[in-house]
């Protein structure tokens, strides 16, 4: 329109506008900006303004919902409450986004390939390069090479090399996404956090018992079924076994008694170090065995879309969401 | 096969001054190297393992000397101790010995706790040592019995006594008749609320032992236990007696935490449950110590634990028996039809299998499978499955592998 010839540049920028209206006309329609907020989709809504557990709001009529939940912490192996925490909904309570579990399991197995594989072209492969046979006359097809992928032993015309085939995701998804699988899991009831230090104790005879000269001749073997039977009466009699679907061990190191005994009886469950976890084994096996020090460290080490990098000078406002506070002990 | 090796000839046969290193004793000495063991056993389970060893030793000792005179159990019995032939004594009497000297010095043989370690191996006799002129020592394993081996050691219960079994807080079975964990429940909430009367806040959190009486059971569920409009408790008993037996004593073990189970039977919990009162089911949970005392409790009784989940949605002692009593979720469809809805099955044109309708089962509905298998079987072939073909035979042969 403003090619058309301007008359004046009032009327030119009235041209431009795209709103039927002036901009001062604009200004008194626009959203008030104290009421915009804008939320994602995976975001438990908010109460406006309220941040907090103890938000002294004015009572309303519409359901609020709540901003940690209850944890348990049990003993280890006794399966003995403790322990009454509250933790955040926004680490243990997050809805369930089957695609970015998904993302997040495709993106660890892309990653995990060892993208090894490796077969020769017909430059590679060795040997020498004489004309196989003479052009014509031998009532034969041509032939050039004895490399020539048509022919046995030749080289391989699209064959594998070896290559990368990770792929990448973005940071908040994947944080995302291992909350959302500790989240599955404390809502189906299949998150059981013990307390720190978890080991497997044996019985104090064992000790004894591997002293004595029949357990000594015997050899290693004795002593492994022995901690296998007892591994397997500590996971069975606590529900945690074989019929119940087996189960993952979680702690923050290396923990010679039961990683060693777990190692023995696979169908049983398996143990790892919090280092060696992916969201895959998150949602593997019957439920989680995992150490309050182990649960705490992922979840911290997986809250990028929580925690802002910018600096918010007022010490008041909450800048990131607290979990682990003792509710009874 | 772990007995092959210990049974081939040793290659440095010359040396001997290892070997009889004690004079050769009588089988008098069978039953003294053995006597105050099995006497001084507690447990009668444990007894029989090492008595009758002296016994059987025998018969074991002549296998491993030669697989050509091999006693028959008839034999056997007849070698008295007394006047048992000298071949037999001796080896007997001297791995006996050893075994004595095993026993006196180190406890060898005897169970560490509620666990039994294997017995010491004990060496055959040389050839030297043997007196018997016709001794002809076996050279293969052919003919000889297999003894021993540990494969299965802790399988057997008195290798492995009930006392050593894991005891966690849990109990081993888990309680779903619906009167039981009424009774569990009301068990708990007397008990927490009995502590708080007291102030005994601490113990709240506590490990309480589990130890009572049925008569005395079943006396703390009938108290008139009631809730007034303004939330107060009654518990209509005296809540300093129950609060004493949430103590532990001192012979009770603390880290036994199931010591005798629960004796109430479902009929008398349902009995039981008819005489209270319905306003105890309006007791408040909403105290979190209280709700804490009242779940973990409750676990320790019946297996029934809460899910962290739920436990904010637990106000009174209703919500938490709807919890409980919530029956878990059918593994199966085929379960969950059965079990929930077998109106569905009674319905005439719906027909329901367990498990998918296959190919045969058309056939066995339609009556010809009777006809199919009999023309099998005059071919030869298998009337299930297929017989020796495996499940990639064609793919073998096509990729030319076969």
């Amino acid at each position: 329109m403003a090619a058309k010839g301007a008359r004046g540049l009032n009327e030119a920028m009235k041209a431009l506008s795209l709103a039927s209206h002036t901009c001062r006309e604009a200004t008194s329609i626009r959203i008030p900006s104290a009421t915009f907020i804008r939320s994602m989709a995976t975001e438990v809504p908010l109460p406006t303004g309220a941040t907090n557990t103890n938000s002294s709001s004015p009572p309303s009529s519409f359901w609020r919902p709540a901003m940690t939940v209850p944890v348990t912490v049990f003993n280890f192996p006794s399966y003995e409450p403790q322990r009454l925490e509250s933790w955040s909904s926004k680490h243990l309570n997050l809805p369930l986004r089957r695609d970015i579990l998904h993302l997040a399991v495709v993106y660890e197995g892309d990653n995990t390939r060892q993208g090894t594989a490796s077969s020769k072209t017909r430059y590679e492969v060795s040997g020498t390069h004489r004309k196989v046979q003479a052009q014509k006359g031998l009532g034969r097809a041509r032939a050039g090479t004895r490399q020539s992928p048509i022919r046995r032993g030749g080289g391989k015309s699209f064959g594998p090399k070896p290559r990368d085939f990770g792929t990448k995701i973005t940071r908040k998804v994947y944080d995302l996404a291992w909350r959302t699988a500790l989240s599955y899991r404390y809502r189906r009831g299949e998150l059981v956090v013990c307390q720190d230090g978890m080991e497997l104790p044996l019985p104090p005879d064992f000790e004894a018992l591997l002293e004595s000269r029949g357990m000594r001749e015997s050899g290693a073997e004795i002593a492994a079924r022995f901690r296998a039977k007892w591994v397997k009466q500590v996971l069975d009699t606590n529900d945690w076994g074989r019929k119940a679907g087996r189960s993952t061990f979680i702690t923050s190191s290396h923990r010679d008694n039961l990683f060693e005994c777990l190692d023995l009886v696979p169908n049983w469950g398996r143990a790892l170090d919090v280092e060696d976890v992916d969201v895959k084994d998150l949602l593997e096996t019957g439920r989680i065995v995992v150490e309050r020090d182990a649960l705490m460290h992922m979840i911290e080490s997986h809250q990028s879309d929580l925690v802002p990098k910018v600096f918010v000078p007022n010490a008041a406002l909450p800048s990131r969401q607290v979990s682990g506070e003792i509710l009874v002990e | 096969m772990r007995r092959i090796p210990r049974l081939r000839r040793p290659s440095g046969l010359t040396s001997s001054a290892t070997n009889i290193s004690r004079p050769i004793a009588g089988a008098s000495n069978i039953t003294q190297a053995f006597a105050p063991f099995s006497s001084s056993s507690s447990r009668p389970a444990i007894t029989p393992r090492t008595t009758p060893s002296s016994s059987s030793k025998p018969s074991h000792i002549s296998r491993f000397y030669s697989s050509q005179q091999n006693p028959t159990p008839a034999q056997e019995q007849t070698h008295e101790p007394g006047t048992a032939l000298q071949t037999d004594v001796q080896p007997t009497a001297r791995i006996v010995d050893e075994f004595g000297e095993d026993l006196d010095l180190e406890g060898e043989g005897l169970p560490v706790g509620p666990f039994m370690a294997p017995r010491p191996r004990a060496e055959a006799a040389r050839r030297e040592e043997v007196a018997d002129p016709d001794y002809e020592p076996a050279t293969t394993a052919a003919g000889l019995k297999k003894v021993g081996g540990v494969a299965d050691w802790w399988q057997q219960p008195d290798n492995w006594a009930p006392e050593g079994d894991f005891v966690s807080f849990r109990p081993r079975e888990k309680v779903v008749a619906s009167s039981l964990i009424d009774a569990a429940v009301r068990r708990a909430v007397i008990e927490t609320f009995a502590l708080r009367q007291i102030g005994r806040e601490d113990d709240l959190v506590g490990v309480w032992p589990t130890t009572v009486s049925n008569a005395d059971l079943q006396h703390l569920l009938a108290w008139d236990v009631k809730c007034a409009e303004d939330g107060a408790v009654t518990l209509g008993g005296d809540a300093t007696t129950v609060a004493d037996g949430l103590t532990w004593k001192d012979d009770q073990d603390s880290g036994d935490y199931a010591a005798v189970p629960e004796a109430l039977t479902a009929d008398e919990a349902a009995a039981l449950r008819e005489t209270w009162d319905q306003s105890w089911k309006a007791i408040s949970l909403s105290d979190p110590r209280i709700r804490f005392a009242v779940t973990k409790r409750v676990f320790q009784l019946t297996g029934q634990l809460v899910p962290d989940h739920q436990l904010s949605s637990i106000t009174t002692v209703k919500t938490l028996l709807h919890v409980l009593k919530k029956p878990p979720k059918p593994v199966t469809f085929t379960e969950e039809v059965q079990k929930r809805h077998p109106e569905l099955l009674e319905l005439p044109n719906v027909t329901f299998t367990p498990r998918r309708v296959t190919r045969g089962d058309k056939e066995i509905a339609l009556g010809r499978f009777q006809l199919m298998q009999d023309e099998l079987k005059k071919r030869g072939l298998p009337a299930h499955g297929h017989g020796w073909a495996s499940k990639g035979g064609d793919l073998t042969r096509m990729s030319g592998k076969m």
